[in-house]
């Protein structure tokens, strides 16, 4: 168990890691380059449309930064920054740690379920967060009890200042 | 990694970048030939100035402990986190017997100020 982490009114935190299997975006670029390849040397797309949509997808959600601040927390692909996922810290009501499955998630990648959003890559350690809007947020890292652990300091933090 | 900088304090916000970093080390956080995240990035989560985090990393690569690498980034070097997380053993093994030993907090404190103000033997 981590200790809580205790923050003054003026520090200034960052938190990230990235998460998800490193091996998985060089195996998506393999397999893309072959789809390619392939297509190209025979003429037959069967392969490109088996190898080409499944290592892009590898390679754009294989592995993904998470950010902690005080803005939020941000999850972006290590590849493609700019598709960026943003929760304001705002809209998080609170944020906890948990080993879970990718069955849990419903499978591997960006799963959209009713009421929770998550960002599976391997089963484990994930953060949890819990929005105002009563949905859910999920992101498979390690270390996410720190992130849980700031993410709650930050929220703390909030709620001292406002009530000043 | 978590990086805590607090402004109010008088030590310089590029020395408390270092000292979170040399923390996540010693704690096994951060690895040997792992990359350091982006000082753009931390600068940005942080709200402070990019050059800020750079000094702070210059200020590890400068004790051996990462490598700049220019357009890679910041690489931890392979010997030295163990070693660092060796000495913070060390000191809690230190800890640890000065208490068997029934030195109070203050007593073990100055054992090893008095041991830091002596001159360096091997």
């Amino acid at each position: 168990m981590t200790p809580p982490i205790n923050l003054s009114p003026g520090e200034k935190v960052a938190w990230n890691r990235t998460a998800g299997l490193t091996w998985l975006w060089p195996v998506g670029a393999v397999l893309t380059i072959a789809g390619v390849v392939v297509t190209v040397l025979t003429g037959d797309s069967t392969a490109a449309y088996a190898g080409i949509p499944l290592g892009v997808v590898l390679v754009i959600v294989g592995t993904v930064r998470v950010n902690v601040d005080a803005s939020g927390v941000s999850v972006a692909p290590v590849v493609a920054p700019f598709v960026r996922r943003r929760i304001p810290l705002d809209q998080i009501e609170n944020a906890w740690a948990k080993r879970t499955t990718l069955t849990e998630l419903h499978g591997f990648g960006y799963r959209i379920q009713p009421g929770r959003h998550a960002v599976a890559l391997r089963p484990g350690d994930a953060l949890w967060l819990k929005l105002k809007s009563g949905r859910e947020f999920v992101v498979t890292t390690d270390d996410a009890a720190s992130a849980a652990g700031l993410i709650e300091a930050l929220l703390r933090r909030d709620e001292d200042m406002r009530s000043l | 990694m978590l990086v805590r900088i607090d402004p109010s304090l008088s030590t310089p916000l590029s020395d408390q970048v270092a000292s979170s970093v040399r923390r996540a080390m010693a704690e096994g956080d951060l690895q040997q030939g792992q990359r350091l995240p982006a000082a753009r990035e931390v600068a940005r989560s942080l709200g402070v100035n990019m050059h800020t985090v750079l000094r702070g990393y210059q200020i590890l690569r400068d004790e051996g402990l990462i490598e700049l690498r220019p357009g890679r980034g910041a690489v931890v070097t392979a010997v030295t986190p163990q070693s660092r997380a060796a000495l913070f053993e060390k000191a809690r093994q230190l800890v640890a017997d000065a208490r068997s030993m029934g030195l109070s907090e203050a007593e073990t404190l100055a054992l090893v100020s008095s041991c830091m103000s002596s001159p360096a033997q091997v």
